[in-house]
């Protein structure tokens, strides 16, 4: 294991070479700066964004840069914590149950997840892997949160919301960028490193990398294999970026491998049934994307982005690879009262997924073609009062053919500080893989209080290819306001109607190999065990209501505020029992309250606080949870931090899957580094 | 990885910094931007003529936009060839100015800028709306955050004036 006193001085003494060679920027540079370089700056227009996530008729909450770096977050799922409407529970080391809007589980399947437009959404099973997308987070200009559906720009699977994490451009990462983190807890550390430069008057590039170890969550019981091995990850990257005149082509491309140990469960017919055991679980892959942005004039642009990215995970249970391309077209006319986005996308995936007794594919392989096309007309109305958005996007899923997805949002601006909005809109969650072909395999021991008696019961969960799209119909309503100077208020009401969801439906007990008890009752007698089998249906619906309040308050330049959180209310749920508060996996309520003091222009200091309902249907207490920043910039390019997170707590509970050995997060304390030049 | 590999990471990551001294590029107001790209102008536009030496680089108006020209056209910053000065009186550029900005703050008075300007034959830049769709040359625009430029090529060559294969590489040319 490495020392970690020795680290933490290489850290520091990393830290001070470095400041010791600093260069500070001046806007008198700005007439030494040739030409391209000067296009290659980013402007300032006064606001321009924020008044767009201000009039938008969707419940959107933007993450900056900074606000990143505020809340210590050392990746993606991190950093969502601290929106409202999202359930963001840490299973263990590397691995997050994320949702916005309730049906939250590791394998949450109505969140569309996307990096530059790119989906990282798997159709293996409809969700994200998150450890295989731990970014450089220091790379990520700002990530914007849609709740609720997305469905008629960004399609299938947008039911719950839309992330979409955008990367910084090349230009705004020339030079050198560094940053380490080093710490106790599950943070062994980390390092992350970038390299911008310009390769020609019209091109600049960018390579960098990430290096990651992390111990893993002590587990509830101790297991007798003992300790686990460190989850550790490696990510290169590079991006060019190309432009010519009006037009931009970008060119960028990542590959990562990470290894890590898990425990497993394994079943089998005999004794011991079920043991738990060490299991290796190594990840990789990479993408490669392109995309070309041309602005015809300041009325027309448009948009070729074409990518293809592969995956894999294996585990001593499961092996999966897949392999997505995609291509999609959109035009935006700016035609004075209408601004129209059109659209035309085509994806194939394709993907091999082996198994074993307890996790098995049916068919082992099979590919999906998605084609779309959508439309989207903005009115302005009524002297520029009120704005209305019609739109939808059609779809064609190998699986389920065709599918429509509109919505209607409608903007009013009674005054310049207020803003009331209300939409409606269907989204479609497509069926994945593992609905249609998965089967899980486990063994219930005899003579147990669930199964009392002398035969061992197998549950077989088996997908079916009569599994269909589940849909959505959700209404919001939104109130936004903001005072002349330091307060901003963004209040959100929605409901959504869900219906064709999947769950399962049991039926046997049958004895070995499916022979019906009822036809063939004497087949107890020789049969070595009986089964049951849980097959995937669309016949569970159900209701979910809540409400999601941000607050901003900032008086100056000094402090800043944020507040938030949301209620969640499963009104209805027929089938699932999820209404049932003693199944609940999502909590009721979350709240968040982050606070950033800048005392100098050197030192900065952030607590953030949050707090999470308890998850009775997981036996999670409810917690709250304190981190603390203290932040340091001896010079324009050198910053030291010291971090603290779950500080209330010295390990806890977030998220167990039922399947699992249960894990505790640890409380962390990490240094961390940041240097520019 | 290795403790040994990890150390020497670290080791060759901190002596490698200093040998890097390449320029950061970050976020910058607007004026500030385009006022330098203007001045880049001033550099890379000539007169065809050769035996003209000199080009006057003339910026119209009181407003921020204009005002802050004054502080980057210094007798020590102007380029070889240039003189500079700022004119709140349109009138007054007729038979003085070769090259002329008009910044966007001042877009109600386009009209009169173009037909001043056309009357003394001199080069025009802007970045008011539609700048040369209405008859301007060198047109400037915020585009996804990034300023660019739009070049009539025609309208400027009817000038006398030639601009730099290096500035028109970058630009978008109307015909």
């Amino acid at each position: 294991m490495y020392d970690p006193i020795f680290r933490l001085w290489l850290t520091a003494l990393l830290a001070l070479v470095c400041g010791s060679a600093w260069a500070s920027t001046d806007p008198d540079s700005l007439l030494s700066a040739s030409l391209s370089d000067l296009m290659s700056i980013e402007v300032t227009s006064a606001n321009k964004r924020q008044e767009r996530a201000f009039e938008v008729a969707s419940a959107v909450y933007v993450l900056t840069a900074d606000d990143i770096a505020s809340v210590g977050a050392r990746n993606i799922p991190e950093a969502l914590q601290y929106v409202p409407g999202m359930q963001v529970a840490r299973i263990d080391t590397n691995r997050w149950a994320i949702s916005a809007r309730g049906y939250n589980d590791a394998y949450a399947d109505k969140l569309l997840v996307m990096i530059d437009g790119r989906s990282i959404y798997t159709q293996f099973y409809s969700g994200v892997y998150w450890d295989n997308n731990d970014i450089p987070v220091d790379l990520i200009e700002r990530i914007e949160v849609i709740r609720g559906p997305g469905a008629a720009i960004w399609g299938a699977n947008a039911v719950n919301g839309v992330i979409n994490i955008i990367t910084r451009d090349v230009a705004a990462t020339q030079g050198l960028y560094l940053t380490g983190v080093n710490g106790s807890g599950d943070e062994d550390g980390f390092l992350e490193a970038w390299y911008g430069g310009r390769i020609s008057t019209q091109m600049l590039g960018r390579i960098s990398l990430k290096f990651a170890q992390r111990d893993n969550g002590e587990p509830l019981v101790r297991q007798p294999d003992g300790q686990l091995e460190d989850w550790q990850q490696l990510r290169l990257g590079g991006r060019i970026d190309y432009q010519d005149g009006y037009d931009e082509w970008v060119l960028d491309a990542e590959v990562f491998s990470s290894t890590a140990e898990d425990y497993e469960s394994d079943y089998s017919l005999a004794a011991p049934w079920r043991r738990s055991f060490k299991a290796s679980r190594e990840g990789d892959g990479y993408f490669l994307r392109g995309e070309w942005r041309h602005y015809v004039s300041s009325a027309v642009q448009a948009k070729l982005t074409s990518y293809i990215s592969g995956e894999s995970l294996d585990t001593d249970q499961l092996s999966y690879r897949s392999t997505t391309y995609d291509i999609e077209y959109q035009q935006t006319h700016d035609a004075g009262q209408h601004l129209l986005v059109w659209g035309l996308g085509a994806r194939r995936y394709a993907d091999t997924i082996g198994g074993s007794f307890v996790f098995n594919m049916a068919p082992e392989s099979d590919a999906i073609r998605i084609f779309n096309g959508f439309f989207q007309d903005e009115v302005t109305l009524w002297n520029d009062a009120l704005r209305l958005i019609i739109g939808s996007k059609l779809e064609y899923h190998d699986y389920t053919r065709f599918n429509l997805q509109p919505s209607a949002r409608l903007s009013y601006f009674p005054s310049q500080s207020t803003t009331l909005w209300a939409a409606a809109s269907r989204s479609v969650r497509q069926p994945s893989r593992a609905d249609r072909g998965l089967v899980i395999n486990t063994v219930a021991p005899p003579f147990t209080a669930d199964y009392p008696g002398p035969y061992p019961f197998l549950t077989a969960l088996r997908g079916s290819v009569d599994v269909y799209e589940e849909t959505a119909k959700t209404l919001e309503i939104g109130y936004r306001w903001r005072s002349a100077r330091a307060i901003s208020l963004d209040i959100t009401l929605h409901l959504t109607d869900y219906d064709d969801l999947v769950s399962s439906s049991f039926s046997g007990p049958f004895c070995a190999g499916g022979i019906s008890l009822q036809t063939n009752p004497g087949c107890i007698v020789t049969s070595p065990y009986l089964e049951g089998h849980l097959v995937t249906t669309n016949d569970t619906s159900g209701r979910v209501g809540g409400i999601e309040i941000a607050i901003t308050y900032q008086p100056d330049d000094q402090w800043r505020t944020d507040a938030g959180g949301h209620w969640l209310e499963v009104l209805k749920d027929r089938g699932a029992g999820r209404a049932n508060e003693r199944n609940r996996t999502d909590p009721r309520y979350q709240l968040f309250l982050r606070n950033h003091y800048q005392f100098s222009e050197r030192w900065s200091v952030d607590v953030n606080l949050r707090r999470v309902d308890e998850l009775p249907g997981i036996l999670v207490p409810a917690y709250t949870s304190l981190d603390m920043q203290l932040r340091w910039r001896p010079s324009e390019s050198l910053e030291l931090s010291l971090t603290g997170q779950s500080l209330l707590d010295s390990q806890r509970p977030e998220f167990f899957l039922s399947s699992e050995v249960e894990k505790e997060m640890p409380r962390t304390v990490y240094v961390r580094f940041r240097f520019e030049r | 990885m290795s403790i040994l590999w990890q150390r020497w990471l670290h080791l060759t990551l901190c002596l490698s910094l200093s040998l890097l001294l390449p320029l950061q590029v970050m976020a910058v107001d607007e004026k500030s931007v385009k006022a330098a790209i203007v001045y880049n102008f001033s550099r890379f536009v000539r007169e065809k003529d050769p035996s003209v030496a000199t080009r006057m680089m003339c910026v119209l108006g009181d407003v921020p936009e204009a005002t802050i020209f004054d502080e980057i056209m210094s007798a020590e910053t102007l380029p070889e060839g240039v003189t500079y000065q700022r004119l709140t009186n349109f009138a007054d550029m007729k038979h003085r100015c070769q090259i002329a900005f008009m910044p966007a703050a001042l877009q109600d008075r386009l009209q009169e800028f173009l037909q001043l300007a056309d009357e003394s034959g001199l080069l025009t830049i802007s970045d008011a709306d539609n700048f040369i769709e209405q008859g301007g040359m060198v047109g400037l625009e915020v585009i996804r955050g990034k300023v660019r430029f739009s070049v009539h090529v025609k309208r400027v060559a009817d000038t006398g004036m030639t601009i730099d294969s290096q500035l028109l590489r970058l630009a978008r040319i109307v015909e």
